[in-house]
């Protein structure tokens, strides 16, 4: 059973491109089973300029390097989303402090650890990095 | 979708007006796709990089930056964040030796005269930011921003479109929709 309340508003993209019942089945059945999955697949509909402005849809290659990350730990992020810089943003939050992986289009990804007073700590990683995860646990006092 | 309001456009020969007060407020729209409801908050991934588009509480009201006068498009449902021109961090400095600074400049459009943009300038000269500084310093700077941001008006939030200019740099109530 998932544990995780999945977002209506991600239910709702998934109802909204569905053209058979089929379909709709298959596309839930795989919400269910990997919610943050299926989000990273929705950013290929994201065209230039998605966020009002001039920002650039995160690229495949970004899409499949974040999915990698997610699925090589078992941390649970609070949000998956693309960044108006051109990428994807990944947050885990608890107890006040977040860990936030930024990976971007043109190949650099940094980790911003943020109590929300003091300094941010911020500095360029791998998400291939097996020491990762274990950095935002540690931050984040899982 | 409605009609954008006569007072953004800029008049004949209206200048540009260099001046900000620390507390005015700058604006900034924020689509669904990173704030889909008013239960939702916006996150650091909705901050962008200078230069970045903005428009002033000294000449529009925060309902105006749900219109885009580039593409002609009207996002109603948007919400729309703020700070106040203090909040941006003012330098930061790479490896000891390059100083950059920001600040806001206005950038008035025919359509839309309260544009400005958030700029970063290196010794003086202005750049863009994303080929200037390394990814992690700039995301320091954003993380500086956004803990500064308010949440002016909320996605789906449906207000009055005001068709006058503001009175002055303050903001005024939203009106109730």
């Amino acid at each position: 059973m998932p544990t995780t309340l999945i977002p209506a508003d991600r239910i709702r993209a998934v109802m909204d491109r569905a053209t058979t019942f089929e379909g709709l089945k298959a596309e839930l059945s795989a919400l269910v089973a990997d919610p943050w999955a299926v989000k990273l697949d929705s950013f290929a509909e994201l065209a230039v300029g998605w966020d009002g402005y001039k920002a650039e849809p995160p690229t495949s290659s970004v899409v499949a390097a974040a999915k990698r990350f997610l699925a090589s730990n078992d941390l649970s992020p609070t949000r998956v989303a693309p960044s108006v810089v051109g990428g994807v943003g990944i947050t885990f939050k608890q107890s006040g402090r977040k860990a936030y992986v930024e990976l971007t289009n043109s190949g650099a990804v940094a980790i911003l650890l943020s109590d929300g007073v003091s300094d941010p700590h911020t500095e360029p990683v791998s998400v291939d990095d097996p020491a990762l995860p274990a950095k935002i646990r540690e931050f984040l006092g899982e | 979708m409605s009609k954008r309001p006569k007072a953004m456009e800029r008049a004949d020969g209206e200048a540009e007006y260099p001046h900000f007060a620390a507390d005015e407020v700058l604006y900034r729209r924020v689509p669904l796709a990173l704030w889909p409801s008013k239960d939702d908050d916006v996150e650091l991934d909705a901050i962008a990089l200078p230069d970045m588009s903005v428009a002033r509480s000294r000449f529009g009201h925060p309902e105006w930056v749900r219109f885009d006068v580039v593409n002609g498009k009207h996002f109603e449902e948007w919400g729309v964040v703020g700070f106040e021109v203090r909040a941006i961090h003012p330098r930061l400095w790479v490896n000891g030796t390059d100083e950059f600074t920001f600040g806001p400049a206005h950038d008035p459009l025919a359509l839309d005269y309260p544009h400005t943009e958030v700029r970063v300038y290196l010794n003086a000269q202005h750049v863009k930011l994303a080929d200037a500084i390394p990814h992690h310093v700039q995301l320091k700077w954003r993380e500086l921003l956004f803990r500064e941001i308010r949440r002016v008006l909320r996605p789906l939030q449906e207000v009055p479109l005001r068709q006058q200019r503001p009175k002055s740099h303050h903001p005024e109530s939203i009106p109730s929709g």
